[in-house]
């Protein structure tokens, strides 16, 4: 009890004359956590924009399973694409209609990658990751000129 | 780390392991994949500030490798295992420089614990599109962190130094 008494004691001071001691800084927001906030925020819009600026439909759909290609599909072309494990039993289904990509199917527990979503634009992604399983889409030219000669 | 820290360090892995099971029942999901709230966080906050760094980062790779698997899988572990000495890390950092509040070194924490969990990934999977993920996790770390960090400062006020 002692020692919770020294520390209210100790915690009143702070409130009557304002200033913090060494050990109170955690307490009340600072000029420096809000530059620390303001860095980080900046940083999120910064890697936002840099993602989308450089976002273009997308043309093709390139799955890779544990880093390795497992397939290459076009965006347009409605299909179903099943992923079968090493014992050959269906592990993710990819479904490809209407432009976009989704997991239609998973065995894994959590079935994130259903949840994701379907996406639709160059480099977005469908990431399984108890499967190694991450779907990307590609854009098909990278620029309207091949190379520009001065 | 003293002794008498012992009970104190087993009383907080318990209850970082039933945050954990609270947690895993919570459906808190935004589109993005190893998006949390990271109460376990709170607890690795607090025992930085009333007990020791090296306290919390025992605790915190303790109770990543118990709920990894009670309720996770090998995947799982590596990920936060990636996040949580990152975040501690940072942490540890930002308050050492004792120019930070409380509020400030648990946002650093869950962003810094995003960071760590998709460079991993990245690596596991071996794809950098996934980094198409990081401003949304970006973002979610400062939040849960900010959240956190209310948490953790509210127990920390009404918790006496140890």
């Amino acid at each position: 009890m002692g020692k919770i008494h020294k520390f209210c004691e100790k915690f009143a001071d702070i409130d009557s004359d304002g200033k913090q001691t060494a050990d109170d800084f955690f307490l009340g927001i600072r000029t420096a956590d809000v530059m620390l906030l303001a860095a980080l925020l900046l940083l999120c819009a910064a890697a936002f924009l840099f993602l989308r600026i450089g976002e273009k439909a997308g043309e093709t759909v390139v799955i890779t399973v544990d880093g390795d290609v497992f397939g290459r599909y076009d965006l347009s072309e409605a299909q179903t694409v099943p992923i079968e494990a090493d014992d050959g039993h269906v592990e993710n289904t990819v479904v490809i209609e209407n432009g976009s990509v989704h997991m239609e199917e998973a065995d894994c527990p959590d079935r994130l990658c259903i949840r994701q979503g379907a996406i639709s634009h160059a480099n977005e992604a469908i990431v399984c990751l108890p499967h190694k399983i991450v779907i990307t889409i590609n854009g098909g030219r990278t620029g309207e000129y091949d190379g520009i000669v001065k | 780390m003293k002794r008498e820290h012992t009970a104190m360090l087993g009383v907080c892995m318990a209850l970082a392991l039933i945050l954990s099971y609270i947690e895993s029942l919570i459906p808190f999901y935004f589109g993005v994949p190893g998006m949390k709230l990271g109460l376990c966080n709170c607890l690795v906050v607090i025992l930085i500030y009333r007990i020791g760094t090296k306290e919390a980062l025992v605790l915190n790779i303790g109770r990543i490798l118990l709920s990894g698997f009670l309720f996770g899988n090998a995947f799982s572990i590596i990920y936060s295992l990636s996040g949580g000495i990152l975040s501690w890390l940072c942490m540890t950092l930002l308050k050492k420089t004792k120019r930070f509040s409380v509020y400030a070194v648990s946002i650093a924490g869950g962003f810094s614990h995003n960071i760590g969990q998709l460079i991993v990934a990245a690596v596991v999977v071996e794809n950098y599109n996934i980094f198409f993920y990081a401003p949304a996790l970006m973002i979610a770390g400062v939040v849960t962190g900010a959240l956190i960090g209310i948490l953790s400062a509210e127990i920390i006020k009404r918790l006496p130094a140890m």
